[in-house]
């Protein structure tokens, strides 16, 4: 699947469930994503506090995740180059630590529906206290095309790796 | 890291063109730089390409040229005691879709005098990663250096 299709995809299907609204906050992101097509909710435990998880977080996320991307592919036939911007926002506590990602394409696609000023909602990460120094860890976001996104997000909460995804893999 | 991918993405296809220029190493090799990169795909690619830009009092930058990341080890000389601007870009590219793209991890930096900086270039698994160790003349324990976006300049 191609970045457009898939993004036109998830917006659509996100808006579809609400009769044309996209979320516009990470709490409605919660509230709507879940059960939407194409939408995963994944949750996993590790042996790290959520303070822990909060401090990882906070040191790649903005590195990692605030960025630019330029993606271009071309065909026999066709030439698309999409220009996309994305936003990382990160929330600590004592008990909690909360990652959001949002998208933005400043170039070569066009939206169908209003979108929060930073761009549409992808992921919403949420790390809760599951006793001890573990964590429970929930990341809701697409089910498809943005694997690496999933891979860097669950390696920095477990805390196996600290690299950053290659966002020009997502879609 | 902002609008890297774009500045990069513009650099490596100048490279690949012949508009950009090597970087003129100075004599002392002061970065040790060790990439490994693995594109996990026969059909894909992943290039490694540092950008070498002078930083002056103002925080603009001049283009000094670029290092390909092609070997395991590849030892550079930058300026001592001055700003640098290091953009280390990883460019893939698939075979078969004609499919490319580019993200990159840049960070200012300013060598000290006879410190040498081993900087570990990692490209896998989809996830990249960039992190430089200084180690003064003096010997003693290396230290991390954080990495810093341009924005700190003018901090």
């Amino acid at each position: 699947m191609s970045s457009k299709p898939a993004v036109l995809g998830i917006v659509a299907i996100l808006a579809g469930g609400c009769a044309g609204k996209m979320p516009q906050t990470a709490d409605e992101f919660r509230q709507m994503a879940p059960g939407a097509f194409m939408v995963q909710v994944q949750g996993f435990e590790v042996k790290r506090s959520p303070r822990e998880i909060g401090e990882t977080f906070r040191r790649r996320a903005p590195e990692c995740l605030n960025v630019t991307v330029r993606t271009t592919s071309q065909t026999a036939t066709s030439y698309q180059v999409i220009d996309t911007a994305y936003k990382a926002t990160v929330i600590t506590g004592s008990d909690k630590a909360e990652l959001h990602l949002q998208q933005k394409h400043l170039k070569g696609v066009i939206n169908v529906y209003e979108e929060p000023a930073d761009g549409h909602y992808l992921f919403v990460v949420d790390a809760v206290p599951a006793g001890g120094r573990a964590a429970k860890v929930q990341i809701i976001g697409p089910s498809r095309g943005y694997d690496v996104v999933v891979r860097a997000i669950k390696a920095w909460a477990d805390g196996s790796s600290t690299g950053c995804p290659d966002l020009t893999k997502i879609g | 890291m902002r609008l890297r991918s774009l500045i990069l993405l513009g650099a490596v296809l100048a490279a690949g063109c012949g508009g950009a220029f090597r970087y003129a190493d100075i004599g002392e090799k002061n970065l040790v730089i060790r990439t490994e990169t693995s594109s996990d795909s026969a059909f894909s690619s992943v290039k490694a390409v540092l950008g070498v830009h002078a930083v002056d009092a103002q925080c603009k930058l001049t283009y000094e040229g670029y290092v390909e990341l092609d070997r395991p080890l590849v030892q550079v000389g930058i300026p001592a005691e001055r700003l640098t601007y290091l953009v280390f870009e990883f460019a893939s590219s698939s075979f078969l879709g004609g499919t490319r793209g580019s993200i990159s991890q840049e960070t200012l930096l300013r060598p000290r005098s006879g410190a040498t900086y081993d900087v570990k270039v990692a490209y896998k698994n989809e996830l990249y990663e960039v992190a430089i160790r200084e180690t003064l003349p003096r010997g003693g324990r290396p230290r991390d250096i954080e990495l810093a976006s341009l924005g700190a300049c003018k901090r």
